[in-house]
């Protein structure tokens, strides 16, 4: 059988199996929101923290991370590094209070909290991400599905779309859950088996082990300047800025809103943590076998996309390359359905039932159309892509970073935090990240990325106001989000704290404008 | 009664806190804090490479883990404290 035959079979399983799995889910379904939106709020910790990895992580890992580290080298990885360990700050400051308190996005967060005006930003801000996000997905799917199939372009990407629509629509967040739950475990033996079976085929004598297996090739990876430190500090510590965009993900929002409960959410969010450091590391691997078989074989710089495709093709049988393939399929599938869901909840639920007052007119087919809708939008958007979608992706992570972290992080931790505050925060958050941008033409000329002006100067906005206004909401329920059933003045009111988080950023804006 | 309140409060801010330091702290590269990390290895790999992957691997997973357990002991005694 070759690898098309084969790619085909592994395309035509896994369809069906999500297919299947999501009409099992069904089952569960009820009338509601929460049923169709969040799963009745009912995922355990393991299911939630698997599921998580793979909504988390996106088919960047199978398509471009090995082909960008051959080219960009060591520092690239810092980027991924970032977004991976960004999760736990996520943990530490967000997922149970999000859990606790209910809300199903930060736009209903937000429009509770704030008002409308607060909800009307944070929504132009996250569909716009979004669909960013979805194009980029489904032109990774669309590619993927192109390799596997052999059919053109636009063929894979309605097929790709036909099985995400399908099965999300289907199933809603029931479905999409436990389709990611196994979507993950496809994802790891995906990235895996190839690995190890690549550094067997080089002879090295630890192929068994895929963290430090490789190390065998170290001494020509020197050689060839792998290694090598060319980025200053201010580059890791503009990349960490970015990586904090992860805590106001629209997917990872969701991903704590649907746990059973605050405690799952955290031993799912644990657990999310661990799967997503196992997959990044042997996707380390993977970047590190690619770039060596690359530099030795001789790979164009044009085609440095498609490095780990290429390796696994003429080092591995057609079934371990098939099984790469499938994996690349799993993460953007279960990453854009996670996506579609998320911003259908916004359209219908935030949108439409809540700003707009039409509660009773909203049925579970309404939500279903919306999902098919958006399904339909995200495949006509990604027919005919840009060609270079890193760029805004990143830029729309800087954006998250910026606009909303400071909001959504002083929202759960901080009574003071006022409604002129957090709008403040957003505009100034959204406006300098837009004014920092290399690639959208410069206006404040800085050699890095703009998340170091940005975030500093959104916290110091939000901190500085909401010290100086008085806030909407007088009994804001921060008390109840962590658990206290009593309301106390005094909890969560503290003025030294973000006073001193004031200072940091000022200190950090000082260090991105001077030194 | 207060000040037990305030015990448990402030133990729950103060874990939170120091999780978040430490995994701020870890979220930057050893290379950008210290470059010569390039220079030596450990188990055959450069010192600033496999620092991503024991960080990523092992800190960040025991680190969840830790909090999440603290938490816990935290959220029980709050629940006593109000009872």
């Amino acid at each position: 059988m070759n690898l098309t035959a084969m790619s085909l079979l592994y395309v035509i399983i896994i369809s069906i199996a999500f297919i299947i799995i999501s009409m099992v889910s069904r089952r569960k379904l009820k009338e509601s929101y929460a049923s169709y939106f969040l799963a009745d709020r009912s995922i355990s910790g393991l299911v939630n923290g698997l599921a998580g990895m793979s909504c988390y992580l996106s088919e960047f890992l199978f398509l471009g991370m090995t082909g960008a580290v051959y080219v960009i080298k060591f520092p690239f990885m810092g980027i991924l590094y970032e977004f991976a360990i960004s999760i736990a700050v996520f943990l530490f400051l967000l997922a149970p209070y999000i859990r606790r308190s209910g809300y199903y996005t930060l736009i209903d967060l937000f429009y509770d909290c704030y008002g409308r005006e607060a909800a009307v930003l944070s929504c132009i801000v996250t569909l716009w991400f979004c669909m960013v996000f979805f194009i980029g997905q489904m032109k990774a799917l669309g590619v993927t599905l192109e390799f596997m199939l052999g059919v053109p372009y636009g063929l894979a990407v309605i097929i790709g779309g036909i099985v995400l629509i399908a099965y999300t629509v289907i199933g809603g967040m029931y479905g999409v859950t436990y389709n990611q739950f196994i979507q993950g475990a496809i994802m790891l033996a995906g990235i895996l088996i190839p690995l190890l079976y690549i550094m067997r085929s080089f002879g090295l004598t630890q192929w068994w082990n895929p963290i430090t297996g490789y190390a065998e090739l170290t001494p020509f990876m020197r050689e060839m300047g792998f290694f090598e430190i060319q980025e200053t500090a201010k580059y890791y510590v503009s990349t960490a800025l970015v990586g904090l965009g992860a805590l106001a993900g629209p997917h990872v929002f969701s991903i704590a809103a649907r746990g059973r409960s605050s405690g799952e959410v955290r031993s799912a969010v644990s657990w999310m943590t661990f799967f997503i450091g196992l997959v990044y590391s042997c996707a380390m691997g993977c970047a590190f076998v690619g770039s060596y078989w690359a530099s030795t074989v001789g790979i164009e710089r044009s085609k440095a996309d498609y490095v780990l495709f290429m390796m696994t093709k003429q080092l591995c049988p057609d079934e371990i390359t098939g099984l790469l393939l499938a994996g690349g399929l799993c993460a953007a599938i279960s990453t854009l359905s996670a996506l579609v869901l998320f911003a259908s909840t916004v359209i219908v639920h935030d949108l439409y039932s809540k700003m707009l007052k039409r509660r009773k007119s909203v049925s579970a087919n309404l939500m279903r159309l919306a999902t098919a809708m958006l399904g339909i939008i995200c495949v006509v958007l990604a027919l005919r892509p840009p060609m270079l979608l890193v760029t805004p992706i990143l830029w729309g992570w800087e954006l998250l970073a910026s606009a909303f972290v400071p909001s959504l992080v002083a929202t759960y931790w901080w009574k003071k935090t006022s409604k002129p505050g957090v709008l403040a925060s957003i505009a100034v958050g959204a406006i300098l990240t837009a004014l920092t941008q290399k690639w959208s033409g410069p206006i404040i000329k800085v050699p890095f990325y703009g998340a170091l002006i940005a975030l500093p100067s959104s916290t110091i906005t939000l901190i500085a106001i909401s010290l100086l206004t008085r806030r909407v909401n007088e009994r804001l329920k921060i008390d109840q989000w962590h658990g206290w059933k009593r309301y106390e003045e005094w909890r969560y009111n503290e003025k030294v704290l973000p006073l001193m988080f004031l200072a940091f950023s000022a200190m950090l804006l000082i260090y991105a404008l001077i030194i | 009664m207060k000040s037990r309140l305030k015990k448990t409060y402030v133990k729950e801010l103060i874990a939170t806190i120091m999780f978040t330091l430490a995994a701020l702290l870890l979220m930057i590269p050893i290379a950008a804090i210290w470059p010569q990390s390039a220079n030596f290895e450990v188990l055959g790999l450069p010192f600033h490479y496999i620092y991503y992957v024991i960080a990523m691997l092992l800190i960040a997973p025991l680190l969840c883990f830790a909090y999440t357990k603290i938490m816990r002991g935290v959220e029980v005694e709050i629940e006593r404290e109000e009872r």
